[in-house]
């Protein structure tokens, strides 16, 4: 049985001192590649984290019905109140509501911008939508339902060169589509541009000015207990029947929000997996690096093995000087490339966020700087095995020999 | 000269083979992914510049303003309206205008159903114009003709049998939005997957399955030839301010030639190829570091020999060259080699996409400024990694280097 006897990890340490260009070199070899899976990973769990919390935010009850298809303001799919009678019928459903988007004209102090524009039925499921899209309204102000010139802004309205250069005023007008608006209040900030950007009016607003007769997508909630996977089946099946549609000809599709999250963090998923297998090779160079350093270094100690053989060192214990001695410098390297990892990844994340995305921010947890730590050490052993394997096998009175 | 620093560097590199191969496989490891990433995302964006080709250089687009996350002119505020056309064509130096309509719909056959985008034909003279600028040909069946009702040609992509189940044939009918149409044909592959995966009708058609109320989702100006492009397209704007009453500089339009569609779509991946090849060249960083912790060792090993050089004559700039040489000559044999694999890599993965994908996606060529960049960088790369050593050994002292034991 082999132990590590604290005098073999001294006399590691000690080597590893004496030969300090190339202990740093190799050190510096292995920090650049963990710092860059550090930052990478961390933004990668900061997004996922995001996503996540919309989960949990919008609660484990809610569904979506929206159009198949690969544009979203120009469907031509009808969903319209027919569709809400016919979800509401279905056994299972709590309640369903419907919302219109426009794409529009804004223009406030003389600048012209385009928006989308929500139309939602605040007088009977104003929370509901607003739970929905993880929206905070700021002063309490909400629609009551039945205003035709009153809107409430999306965050990015009151931040001055946002939007506009100067913020919108609580109480000012936007002109619309040519028409003015008083601005009642403002959502808090979902952290990401485009839907900062949106408008919300009501759905009456919608349908008198603009004009809109069908849904862009429709909210359902299940009553509580219910599963709502399989409610989702029910529902399609409901609205295949009353839209006349066969199976797989459906030009709508209704999911549950975990669903939705599901598809965006498996594509998330596979693009860090992507960048990370790219980061990976600067890892796997500094490998070669510590391979090359760990022959180098049996090199110059052939003689001092010779003796260590000598006086008795078994092959095991030879083994295992040298295997520690890049485990340790690999782990140095690692506990580096953490920190500016991290460093990285927070001057990043300020960065952008300071653009308008502050939901991309990086995410640090115990399980990555643990995974990264272990993974360094894993690499610099493996690393070290072959050349430490050739050491332990040096016959002693050759390596004695040795000049 | 140059030989003898090239003959003493081969030996020593050989003399320590293992090692000497362990540093250009760091090397060449680094060149090899930023190589392969490379050709990958050149053969990329010539994938999508493809699907710009159709437009001409002097063909200008027109298109109404608004939040645009699907096809053309889908989130227009205010549409472009259908007389526009005739405004378009009295201006000066404009040949032709076309108007068109791009929706998005759903068709169904073998009882499967798919969105797709549906592009209008316009009559007479002027399809004859769109079809030869977007080069319309039919694979099987034939092109749409005035007189066709309730007809449609289909892309590419619906005459192979993984869109429906069924391959699509003339004759076939399909529906879309709810609504008979007979296939007269199957068009060409065009290597654009919108039109390989888009429908074709003509206007009156789409009008009855699809309200579009006298408007277009885009109208093409084609420039009359010995105009000049950028003049014509003032022009354009001018008369469209007129037509929508609009300021100048608060247009609530866009006129685009093919090379401003192209180039903002280019950004966008030219953006992501150097996020993509700067983590992949980070590796290239630490091979060079490799080289480095070589050639210290090396300095380390050769400090005898160092000692006599010196004492038989080498001056300090002999010995600086001579192992700023061997580092470069490391880095240069890792950047051959990289190459080599980086390019087989890129081949061979782009081979490997072809017949998964069963299509020509992605077309890899060898770049020459490319190729001569990547050796000269892992040339350039071997000897900054070298200078410190190179430097650290030309200024040993003859006597203390002599008197040196390893």
């Amino acid at each position: 049985m082999i132990r590590i006897k604290p005098a073999l990890i001294k006399y590691s340490l000690k080597n590893i001192y004496k030969r300090k260009t190339r202990s740093w070199l190799t050190v510096i070899s292995v920090l650049i590649g963990i710092a860059s899976i550090t930052a990478l990973v961390s933004f990668g769990y900061g997004i996922s984290e995001y996503t996540s919390s919309f989960a949990q935010q919008m609660g484990q009850d809610k569904l979506i019905m929206m159009a198949r298809g690969i544009s979203m303001l120009d469907t031509n799919v009808i969903m319209n109140k027919s569709d809400i009678d016919t979800i509401d019928r279905v056994n299972g459903v709590k309640e369903a509501s419907g919302m219109y988007v426009v794409s529009a004209e804004i223009i406030y102090n003389k600048q012209k911008r385009y928006a989308m524009v929500a139309g939602i039925d605040y007088k009977n499921y104003g929370e509901f939508a607003e739970e929905l899209m993880t929206v905070k309204i700021l002063k309490g102000n909400r629609l009551a339902g039945t205003e035709k010139s009153k809107v409430i802004l999306g965050y990015n309205y009151m931040i001055p060169d946002k939007i506009f250069t100067k913020p919108v005023d609580l109480g000012g007008k936007v002109n619309i589509n040519g028409l003015d608006f008083e601005v009642l209040d403002f959502y808090g900030e979902i952290g990401n541009p485009s839907d900062d950007s949106n408008i919300y009016i009501t759905d009456v607003a919608a349908e008198q000015i603009f004009n809109s007769k069908n849904y862009m997508e429709i909210f359902i909630r299940a009553s509580p207990g219910v599963d709502t996977a399989a409610l989702a089946e029910k529902i399609t099946v409901d609205l295949r029947k009353e839209r006349h549609q066969k199976e797989g000809t459906e030009d709508f599709f209704v999911q549950t929000f975990e669903q939705v999250i599901e598809t965006f963090n498996s594509i998330l998923n596979g693009i860090i997996a992507v960048v990370l297998l790219i980061a990976l090779i600067s890892v796997i160079v500094a490998s070669v690096n510590i391979m090359n350093t760990m022959y180098a270094s049996i090199l110059e100690r052939t003689r001092e093995i010779g003796i260590f053989k000598a006086i008795g060192a078994r092959n095991s214990e030879i083994l295992l000087i040298f295997v520690m001695e890049s485990g340790i410098l690999s782990m140095i390297g690692g506990i580096i490339g953490l920190l500016i990892g991290m460093g990285i990844a927070k001057i990043a994340g300020i960065a952008i966020s300071a653009a308008g995305y502050s939901a991309f921010k990086p995410f640090f947890s115990w399980q990555l700087s643990f995974g990264v730590l272990l993974f360094a050490f894993l690499v610099g052993i493996a690393s070290g095995f072959v050349p430490a394997m050739q050491a332990s096998k040096l016959k002693p009175v050759e390596a004695l020999r040795y000049e | 000269m140059i030989k003898d620093y090239l003959n003493l560097s081969y030996s020593s590199l050989i003399h320590r083979g293992l090692r000497s191969w362990l540093t250009i496989i760091g090397i060449l490891i680094g060149i090899a992914a930023v190589i392969s990433l490379i050709s990958l995302g050149e053969g990329m964006r010539a994938m999508v510049t493809s699907q710009f080709s159709f437009l001409g250089p002097d063909i200008l687009t027109i298109q109404a303003s608004g939040l645009n996350y699907g096809p053309p002119g889908s989130g227009s505020v205010n549409p472009l309206k259908e007389d526009y056309i005739k405004t378009l064509e009295s201006v000066n130096g404009v040949e032709v205008a076309v108007g068109r309509n791009i929706k998005s719909a759903t068709i169904e056959f073998n009882s499967k159903a798919d969105s797709t985008f549906i592009g209008s034909m316009p009559s007479g003279e002027k399809r004859k114009i769109i079809e030869r600028t977007v080069q319309l040909k039919p694979e099987k069946g034939r092109l749409l003709k005035d007189s066709d009702t309730n007809a449609v040609v289909l892309g590419n992509n619906y005459g192979k049998e993984d869109r429906f189940g069924k391959a699509v044939a003339p004759g076939n009918l399909v529906v879309i939005q709810g609504r008979e149409f007979e296939v007269t044909g199957i068009l060409k592959k065009t290597g654009s997957f919108t039109i390989d995966g888009s429908v074709l009708m003509n206007d009156a058609d789409l009008e009855k399955i699809i309200s579009v109320n006298d408007t277009y989702s885009v109208i093409v100006a084609k420039v009359s030839e010995g105009s000049d492009v950028a003049d014509v397209k003032a022009k354009i704007e001018e008369a469209l301010r007129k037509e929508r009453d609009v300021k100048k500089g608060e247009e609530d339009f866009s006129v685009q030639s093919a090379q401003q569609a192209l180039s903002s779509v280019n950004s966008i991946l030219f953006a992501i190829q150097i996020f993509i090849s700067v983590i992949a060249g980070i590796s290239i960083v630490v091979g060079g570091i490799g080289i480095a912790n070589t050639m210290y060792t090396s300095v380390t090993e050769r400090t005898k020999q160092i000692g006599i050089m010196k004492s038989i004559g080498a001056k300090n700039r002999d010995i600086f060259l001579l192992f700023l040489f061997e580092a470069g000559l490391l880095g240069l044999v890792g950047g051959f080699a990289g190459i080599a694999i980086g390019l087989g890599l890129a081949y061979g993965l782009a081979y490997v996409g072809t017949l998964a994908l069963n299509a020509e996606l992605i077309v890899i060529s060898t770049n020459f400024s490319l190729v001569f960049g990547a050796l000269l960088f892992s040339f350039v790369i071997g000897c900054v990694s070298g200078i410190l050593p190179a430097m650290q050994a030309s200024r040993l002292k003859p006597v203390d280097a002599l008197r040196s034991v390893k």
